[in-house]
């Protein structure tokens, strides 16, 4: 019992000085798509488990921007999802660039996150992300979507942290500790 | 790698689950053979054979368990048509399309109740009355040899004890994660992991559906449409604003029917009849006939054209003249005399115009002249002209699975279940673990079409489970495919793959595949053709190309039973949607 009660210890001791190298950002937080596959949604899903304060819009337009004190801009090209939006890839593109300039210019933190795994590492994913990666604050990572290293390359140049998780549902408990 | 993995468990658990069958992409045998979108259901199946069942207990018993292992594609709410073609040649159709409700008043223009709203292709109004239960256990009692629960047990076993989720399966979550999680039922309950997505590898379980068929396994028939399925069906469309009624589900009916049957160059083709797509692979077949396709390749741009207009054709026939309605030229459209009235409509030189330069319903025959055998020379000299009904758009989508089973005593079964869309309207009916339909789309509102929305009727989709025969008379092929629109295209290939350009059936099916429709002004051209062919299309012949990748699921995902003369049975699942194959140890 002891010994259990150690290692529950040492994780939780862990867990915090973890939680603890990441920044803190202020919310409420934007949660949008760039590629509108389903990851967004699902941080949507944790982000009210988590209690904080968000709203999600998978299309936010740069304008609402205004509303929020940090944005989170989760990536995953899916064809049929840009389809649904009524957008492309150029259009896409086009939608989070000006996001991100609005972000800059209100100087609202930008929180990248790609959590869907290597079926969502194709080349339009791979764009998106290395149009956000510049601007970004934190990058939230799903390990099976950087097995080849690429996040920790886009991060390389700002030394910006990476938060990695091996399941989607561990990412939860972080949501809370950062947005406050 | 984590696909590997994923085929590796699929595998390793099929093996511990039933060892005397043998199970794969491609499977030979002469004991029967079971093809369709999942190993583990293609392996239920074998094993029901393997067991001492027919052909009819097999496919039964796939179609059942194709709604725990594929629900997005098919489940206990969706519909379908059975093709049965026993060892003594008899064929039967079993018609399990849904139905419309019987009060239809919630469909109508709130501004102007003298006409219909746009019907809804998702939510609780998009569905109509599923057909599924029925057919299958009508099937089972007519045909088949063994009881219900008998044939429902390795489903249900499967349901509680869980298998390992495939690409596709995860995909199809992931593409539909938003509408499982809008359900006021319990789309997300059932197919999220707490409210987040499977991935794949993922182990899934669905034990709500395990009771379900535990209750339709000692009630039957009426303990889904009168009983306690019923009563929970029912009181979720009541709750939440839908249109089915205990009523309608009590006044469903399965319908046997004859198939239609076709004979291209002296092979049988048996198919689906009315309110599904079997009229107009027949007529685009009986079109092709009059081209000598056998002179050209599968790379040919000519070969792709003329396949592609003849296709298109049989396409504004089937939105002018087919549906649920009385009085339908189906004779006239599959007369042989009268495919040689579309035949001479196609140009050596060019693409016919498509819906960007035409109304491409000013293309349709004129079937009704061939309804008495009537031949094309005496129409062309009473210069027929006679104006038809015009036909709005219907929306089809791509949900849908298939499934070919062969036993060793040479019966042979070609079923194609769907529920319109993937997982259909996005409702899970509460306690039954299934989804219902969206088939309410598929239903006309034009006043006068043969596919009206009338209470009662079946809307007009394009599913075509098919058998068939060689020149011989024995069983050569029990195909059908999922793909919506690319269903007719997809089946015609492989037919004239197989009949013209005498390609091996996995050849056949693999072979890079194209598709046009009346409603689209392109052909959308899978991966893998030449840049000249694609070129020659394009520019001397006017085709507006859109290009898709190779094998792509777009295309469809047949999964096909062969025969060979020998009696050898080669089973092969879609390479287009991870399917498989399964047949009693050989």
């Amino acid at each position: 019992m002891k010994k259990i009660i150690a290692v529950i210890t040492v994780i939780f001791a862990l867990a915090l000085v973890w939680a603890g190298d990441y920044p803190v950002f202020s919310g409420p937080l934007l949660i949008t798509s760039a590629g509108q596959s389903a990851g967004a949604v699902q941080l949507k899903v944790l982000s009210t488990k988590a209690k904080i304060k968000f709203e999600y819009d998978g299309v936010a337009k740069a304008e609402k921007l205004s509303s929020f004190k940090s944005v989170m801009i989760v990536v995953g090209a899916s064809t049929k999802g840009l389809g649904a939006a009524g957008l492309d890839n150029d259009k896409e593109m086009a939608r989070v660039q000006t996001i991100l300039d609005k972000a800059k210019e209100l100087g609202i933190p930008v929180i990248l996150a790609h959590i869907e795994g290597a079926s969502r590492r194709g080349s339009t994913s791979d764009k998106l992300a290395e149009l956000i990666a510049p601007y970004s604050s934190l990058y939230i990572i799903v390990n099976s979507g950087n097995e080849d290293g690429k996040f920790n390359k886009l991060a390389e140049p700002k030394k910006t942290p990476i938060a990695f998780f091996d399941k989607v549902s561990a990412i939860q408990p972080i949501l809370s500790e950062i947005i406050k | 790698m984590k696909r590997s993995i994923s085929l590796f468990l699929t595998v390793l658990l099929c093996v511990s689950i039933f060892a005397t069958v043998t199970t794969s992409q491609v499977v030979a045998g002469k004991d029967g053979m079971v093809a369709c979108a999942s190993p583990y259901a293609a392996e239920i199946g074998a094993q029901i054979i393997a067991n001492g069942g027919n052909a009819v207990d097999a496919a039964v018993a796939v179609g059942f368990a194709l709604g725990l292992v594929e629900p997005y594609a098919s489940s206990l709410g969706g519909e379908g048509v059975m093709i049965i073609r026993t060892k003594d040649g008899q064929s039967i159709a079993i018609d399990f399309k849904s139905t419309a409700p019987g009060d239809l008043s919630k469909y109508k223009d709130p501004k102007n109740p003298a006409k219909w709203a746009k019907l809804p292709a998702n939510g609780t109004l998009s569905a109509c009355i599923p057909g599924i239960p029925y057919g299958l256990i009508t099937a089972l009692e007519e045909w088949g040899t063994m009881k219900l629960e008998d044939v429902l047990a390795p489903t249900i076993k499967l349901a509680r004890e869980g298998f390992v989720i495939s690409t596709t399966f995860a995909q199809t979550l992931s593409d539909n994660y938003k509408k499982l999680l809008d359900d006021p039922g319990e789309g997300t309950d059932i197919f999220t992991n707490e409210g987040l997505l499977y991935n794949e590898g993922d182990i899934f379980k669905n034990p709500v559906l395990a009771d379900t068929l535990e209750i339709l396994a000692k009630g039957g028939i009426d303990a889904f449409y009168k009983g306690e399925i019923a009563d929970k069906i029912a009181d979720f469309y009541a709750k939440n604003g839908g249109a089915i009624t205990k009523e309608d589900l009590a006044g469903y009916k399965a319908i046997v029917k004859e198939p239609v049957v076709g004979n291209y160059r002296g092979y049988k083709v048996i198919t689906a009849p009315p309110p599904v797509g079997g009229v107009t692979l027949i007529e685009v077949l009986n079109i092709l006939e009059n081209f000598n396709l056998s002179k050209l390749s599968w790379d040919d741009p000519l070969f792709v054209h003329l396949v592609a207009d003849s296709i298109f054709l049989g396409q504004v026939d089937k939105r002018m003249y087919l549906g649920d309605a009385p009085n339908m030229p189906v004779k006239g459209l599959l007369s042989k005399e009268y495919a040689k009235s579309m035949f001479v409509k196609i140009p050596l030189d060019k693409a016919l115009p498509r819906k960007d330069k035409i109304d491409v319903l000013t293309m349709a025959g004129e079937p009704m002249l061939y309804e008495n055998n009537e031949t094309f020379l005496e129409n062309i000299l009473a210069k027929a002209n006679q104006k038809s009904v015009a036909s709005e758009v219907v929306y089809e989508s791509p949900s849908t699975t298939h499934y070919s089973v062969v036993d060793k005593e040479g019966n042979a079964v070609s079923v194609t279940q769907t529920l319109s869309s993937f997982f259909g309207g996005g409702n899970v009916i509460p306690g039954t673990g299934f989804a219902m339909n969206n088939e309410m789309q598929n239903f006309s509102t034009y006043s006068g079409s043969p596919n009206e929305l009338i209470s009662g009727r079946r809307p007009l989709t394009i599913i075509v489970p098919t058998i068939v025969e060689s020149p011989q008379g024995e069983v050569l092929m029990v195909a059908g495919s999922p793909g919506s629109s690319r269903i007719t295209s997809t089946l015609i290939q492989i037919i004239v793959n197989v009949v013209d350009l005498k390609m091996p059936v996995a050849l056949a099916m693999k072979t890079p595949k194209f598709t046009t429709y009346d409603t689209e002004d392109s052909l959308t051209i899978e991966g893998g053709y030449p840049k000249a062919t694609i070129e020659a299309l394009k520019n001397y012949y006017g085709y507006n190309i859109i290009e898709k990748g190779p094998l792509d699921l777009y295309f469809g995902g047949p999964n096909i039973v062969y025969r060979y003369s020998d009696g050898t049975l080669l089973g092969i699942g879609s390479f287009r949607r991870e399917g498989g194959a399964s047949a009693p140890q050989w």
